[in-house]
């Protein structure tokens, strides 16, 4: 702070020669007149002063019999005077600052947290459509509607958080963690069947009469648990049949064959090792911004793979700027039509395998086996994975269902 | 006159020396720094010696291209390579 005042302010590096020095020190201290960075060099000292003390310190320049001189002018009262005929120049001084107070009154970067479920893109377009977006004035966001609206807008959002800081629109948003709606279970008649062929391992009923048991040889679509419930009288004939949901876990050991195909030949794209840096400059908000790119030419026309990564420019904390700066970094490729090898060809069936087996466990399914085969035909090649799994292989049919599919069949045979 | 009954006085209350006495305080930085307060005026000043007088001891500092980085009336600022600090009592 002192020393922004006293640039400020203006000061001058002096000489001082003469037969007392100190005498002069202490009489400028006593009437408060202020002396730093005093230096004694080869017979002289050199000390600095502000302008004001600097005119009133000359009665005692000659009380003390000394001599000053100006070594240096410093500060910004002597810099404006030494560029006072650089009219433009200050007029581009001014008028940056112009800018940048102008530039305050806009939003140029809108910034999200706490968002997982739902994507930057899905809220920027929700925003869009709300005509909130980078470059609005700043004095046009209302964070209270804005709030209301994304809280209505996404059922999963508890909590939203608006707020302007700078020339940047913070959202933080809290989503819900637990289910929105608890679902409503289905108790319409229906029966178990069986998804695919399989031998029954085990058999837990919760509601309805099993017809399979642990060792069974069962087909698709073969009834494992039926939803009708007979009642009968104490002869044990049937008076009437009670239709129920079907609840089982029937789990049975079956086999899965699943399969991939993929061309032979495929596109290779070594890097040469040349490379090119560049510039990318988006100056504006959204469609209207003008895009800039400075790049090396690309003499041998020849292919490049591009990156390039972005970034908002700001001034400093919140203040950011209509400005978008990317840095390109291009490689030259040599790019050429190669064949797999057989180690190519192995090691992908067998990521194709791990990845079918991850997929089934992730939905709960037990695998015994896994095998792949590899089967080339021309110019193509069919990754086959076959696995012996122990899952559920119930599937709900309803008593409607049936009924249609029984007056279809009579139908036929009419 | 009366100081020793004064400094006797001062020292039985506890009370602080460079406040009733006039005592010269100094505060240093290593050797690189030295901060010294209560001082009356600058006796002499070169790059290698800096003497002040104080109320009643002078303070010499000795040391290698020192300068005075600040002053005013209450307290002197001396950097550079300080040597040795030294008080002479006058009186």
């Amino acid at each position: 702070m002192k020393r922004f005042l006293r640039v400020s302010g203006g000061y001058v590096r002096l000489c001082l020669t003469g037969q007392s020095p100190e005498r002069f020190f202490n009489l400028c201290a006593a009437s408060g007149l202020e002396i730093w960075d005093a230096v004694y060099e080869k017979g002289s000292y050199f000390f600095s002063m502000g302008i004001r003390d600097f005119k009133a310190c000359r009665p005692y320049v000659r009380k003390a019999g000394v001599r000053v001189r100006i070594q240096r002018k410093k500060g910004l009262p002597f810099f404006l005077y030494r560029n006072r005929k650089r009219v433009p120049w200050a007029g581009g001084f001014l008028a940056f600052f112009l800018c940048m107070y102008l530039l305050s009154f806009f939003v140029w970067d809108i910034s999200y947290q706490g968002n997982v479920r739902y994507t930057e893109d899905e809220l920027n377009h929700f925003l869009d459509s709300l005509r909130v977006r980078s470059g609005m004035l700043k004095s046009r966001v209302s964070c209270e509607a804005l709030e209301e609206a994304l809280r209505e807008e996404f059922q999963g959002i508890t909590w939203v958080s608006a707020r302007l800081s700078g020339t940047r629109l913070y959202i933080h948003v809290k989503e819900n963690d637990v289910l929105l709606e608890i679902p409503v279970r289905d108790e319409s008649p229906c029966a178990l069947t069986a998804e695919a062929d399989g031998v029954i391992t085990s058999v837990v009923v919760r509601k309805g009469l099993p017809l399979v048991k642990a060792g069974d040889t069962v087909e698709k679509g073969q009834m494992l648990v039926t939803g009708c419930i007979p009642i009968t009288d104490d002869g044990g004939t049937v008076v009437a049949e009670h239709y129920v949901h079907a609840d089982a876990d029937v789990t049975a050991v079956r086999s899965r064959t699943e399969s991939e195909t993929i061309s032979l030949w495929h596109t290779l794209e070594p890097l040469t090792g040349k490379r090119r840096k560049g510039l990318s400059v988006y100056i504006g908000a959204g469609e209207r911004s003008a895009h800039f790119v400075w790049l090396l030419p690309d003499l041998w026309n020849t292919r490049w793979k591009t990156v390039t990564n972005y970034r908002a420019v700001r001034l400093f904390g919140d203040f950011y700027l209509p400005v978008r700066l990317g840095v390109i970094d291009s490689f030259e490729v040599a790019p050429y039509e190669g064949k797999y090898t057989e180690t190519e060809l192995s090691a992908m069936a067998e990521q194709y395998k791990n990845r079918v087996a991850e997929n089934l466990m992730e939905k709960g399914v037990h695998i015994i086996e896994n095998n792949v085969k590899i089967l080339v035909n021309g110019s193509v090649c069919r990754f086959e994975v076959t696995l012996q799994t122990e899952e559920s292989i119930t599937e709900e049919t309803r008593y409607e269902d049936q009924d249609e599919q029984g007056e279809q069949q009579i139908n036929e045979h009419n | 006159m009366f100081g020793r009954q004064k400094k006797a006085v001062v020292t039985a209350l506890n009370l602080p020396e460079d406040v009733f006495l006039g005592e010269m305080l100094l505060f240093m930085t290593g050797s690189a720094s030295a901060v010294v307060e209560n001082y009356r005026s600058i006796l002499f000043f070169s790059d290698t010696v800096l003497k002040l007088q104080g109320r009643n001891t002078r303070l010499t500092v000795t040391g290698k291209r020192l300068s005075i980085e600040y002053y005013d009336k209450e307290q002197l600022k001396v950097t550079g390579r300080i040597k040795a600090v030294e008080f002479e009592s006058i009186a």
